[in-house]
């Protein structure tokens, strides 16, 4: 549990400084050091990187050209910066995380039925997303075409919603059928527990 | 009063979602430390009898309940409770894992109990040397392979110490060995004294350690005895008339070279070389994982091939536009609520020629809703059909654009042998088919079977012509 309250205390200083902080060179400091933060809790820094990358590169000419376009491009500069090293910092702070540390940390403040929900949707959101990738293909396979104007767009897009809908509507049935075997919501309280690590590897 | 030995007793249940009765006035008692073997053909009301042993049925999920469950001398309707006693491992594990590690899920049931962490820790290193998962602790679930995903969850049931263990069809789409494995571990936990019930419709390598099997059809329970007898039932049940083989013409519709595909740096597929004839029945085995549905994608061009070439009708594949191989290839696919779009059962048979500027007459459109058995349903909306009939939708939508060439991924499951075969009969010698599959009798149609191997195919050899 020590190791949670670490993050946040290393964390949440930083994404304070990067919101307040006028100085250039001490903005590149703080993303700097939620960089070594990444390392130090033993996490991916190369994969990070590249999920950062793959959201900056598009948004950062996009950002500049809108600001410019409203206003000078000095202040366009400085927005940006500032709106990367935000994004880098807070990408940062919630990769260190983990699923299990969050729904505690959760549990602390709610009920532990209400923090639940975050563990639920990212596993389920990892299910929906293969999901929809089937989908397309399935569409494709039946010689469904995208194309024509943009209604027409938009309507082929709400009839893949709606067999990605049902079919969750089918799977929740399973889920609660899942939960209640596992006995959760059964007693008030629950324990967390944590692996130690060494037995593991 | 003395305890009773029935461990579970069920009084004149019967359930109902909509209308139609799904179980009609079932009665049977279960002793303790039995192993059940329940049967019965896909659709006759297993999962939900295993849902109202549960007590989720009538408690979550609504319906009309008729009659009584007793587990332990207690009602399931009045004593929420139950769970305690009783787990029950569904059919698709990806919906049944809650969590994302491995070690989490394991831990999930014993924290829902309260446990503390020493307990936990000894616990679920037990279970996971146990079921051959301790290398995989830390593992992220989302890269586990199917089987090792119906593992954990079998793992996580077990080790949450309860008397009876339910499991829905355990062993369904499962390579040979996995199933062993699975089987090998059910038959642990046998022997450990805790009641089993197993629901089953293939009961292949099943019959082993039964000490009692029900045969359900049709929401009753029909037989109730030893496990020979039963099968003998269920034989009876699912015997359909025979398809036969027809010999293929010899102008070859599809050629395929060196095809090579793999999602990350290493192939999946390595050089897969095959000539597919006119009219032929071709199906292609293997074990979970092994490239089956992928090799079927890149068929089709839905996946890009990374090497070889694939001539379709003596034309090379990349001269065809998307809807053009739509045209000429129908797939379906497996899980039927992804292929459903539109809002009746005549809408969704009709928008495949739409798309293609055709429309089907009045006349062959009766035929097709006869074939498939879906004319009583022709209004229903998709959704409201059941699994069998949604997969038989599925594959009446495909044929109705009429393609030379069509591809069927697990064309069995969910579908009772009868209309099954009727469909097959319509197909065979008018097109030619290519099958995905795990059901060793419908080798028995084929005209060539192949076994995908390290990312090659290798024709077998199997029983004569019938």
């Amino acid at each position: 549990m020590w190791k949670s309250y670490v993050k946040i205390i290393c964390f949440v200083p930083l994404i304070i400084l990067a919101f307040i902080m006028n100085d250039f060179f001490l903005l590149i400091l703080v993303s700097l050091t939620s960089f070594v933060l990444i390392k130090f809790f033993d996490k991916d820094l190369r994969q990070v990187v590249i999920s950062l990358l793959k959201f900056l590169v598009p948004t950062i000419p996009l950002l500049l050209i809108m600001w410019s376009l409203f206003s000078n491009f000095e202040t366009a500069i400085i927005a940006t910066i500032r709106f990367s090293v935000l994004t880098i910092t807070l990408f940062t702070a919630f990769s260190c995380f983990e699923v299990q540390e969050t729904f505690e940390l959760m549990s602390k403040i709610f009920p532990y039925k209400f923090s639940f929900i975050i563990v639920l949707s990212i596993r389920y959101l990892e299910v929906i997303k293969d999901d929809i990738g089937r989908i397309n293909l399935i569409r494709k396979a039946r010689g469904f075409e995208d194309k024509g104007n943009i209604i027409r767009k938009i309507k082929s897009k709400i009839e893949l919603i709606v067999p990605v809908f049902v079919d969750s509507l089918f799977k929740a049935e399973d889920v609660t059928c899942a939960l209640e075997a596992r006995c959760f919501g059964m007693y008030k309280k629950r324990t967390f527990w944590k692996p130690d690590f060494e037995v593991i590897k | 009063m003395p305890k009773v030995s029935k461990l579970i007793e069920i009084r004149n249940l019967s359930f109902s979602y909509s209308r139609e009765p799904i179980l009609r006035d079932i009665n049977f008692s279960i002793k303790q430390k039995e192993a059940i073997l329940l049967l019965g053909i896909s659709g006759c009301g297993k999962t939900t009898l295993l849902r109202c042993l549960t007590g989720i049925i009538p408690n979550t999920i609504e319906g009309k309940f008729k009659g009584k469950v007793i587990v332990d001398d207690k009602d399931t309707k009045t004593f929420d409770k139950i769970q305690n006693e009783m787990g029950i491992v569904l059919q698709d594990p990806e919906t049944q894992i809650i969590t994302t590690k491995v070690w989490s899920e394991l831990a999930f049931g014993l924290e829902n109990l309260c446990y503390n962490q020493e307990e936990i820790s000894k616990i679920v290193k037990k279970f996971a040397k146990k079921f051959g998962l301790l290398k995989k602790l830390n593992y992220d679930v989302k890269n586990l392979s199917y089987g090792e995903k119906k593992k954990v969850i079998i793992a996580a049931m077990a080790a949450m110490n309860k008397k009876i263990l339910l499991f829905d069809e355990p062993l369904s789409n499962l390579d040979i060995g996995m199933k062993k494995e699975i089987l090998e571990l059910l038959k642990k936990l046998k022997e450990e004294g805790k009641t089993i019930i197993v629901a089953e419709q293939n009961p292949c390598i099943l019959k082993l350690f039964f000490d009692r099997c029900l045969v359900l059809a049709k929401g009753r329970i029909v037989y109730n005895g030893n496990v020979k007898q039963g099968l003998e039932v269920l034989r009876k049940i699912t015997e359909h008339p025979r398809v036969s083989r027809i010999k293929p013409n010899e102008d070859v519709v599809m050629e395929i070279e060196n095809l090579s595909f793999g999602y990350g740096k290493e192939n999946i597929l390595k050089g897969i070389d095959l000539k597919v004839r006119k009219n032929e029945v071709i199906v292609i085995t293997g074990e979970n994982g092994c490239g089956k549905t992928t090799l079927a994608l890149c068929l089709c061009d839905l996946l890009k091939r990374r090497k070889g070439e694939i001539r379709l009708f003596g034309k090379l594949m990349d001269k065809y536009n998307s809807r053009e191989i739509a045209e000429r290839i129908g797939f379906v696919f497996q899980n039927p609520n992804f292929q459903i779009f539109k809002n009746n059962v005549v809408e969704e048979i009709n928008c495949g020629p739409k798309n293609f500027e055709r429309m089907l007459k009045k006349k062959e459109m009766k035929e097709l809703l006869e074939t498939f058995d879906l004319y009583g349903k022709r209004k229903f909306h998709p959704f409201s059909l059941s699994l069998g009939e949604k997969r038989r939708l599925t594959i009446a939508s495909i044929s109705s654009t009429n393609p030379d060439i069509l591809i069927l991924d697990e064309p069995a499951f969910g579908q009772d042998p009868y209309h099954f075969s009727k469909i097959l009969r319509s197909f065979i010698g008018k097109k030619t088919i290519i099958m995905i599959t795990h059901e060793e009798s419908l080798f028995k149609v084929a005209n060539r079977v192949f076994r995908m191997k390290d990312g090659k195919m290798v024709e077998i050899k199997c029983g004569k012509a019938m």
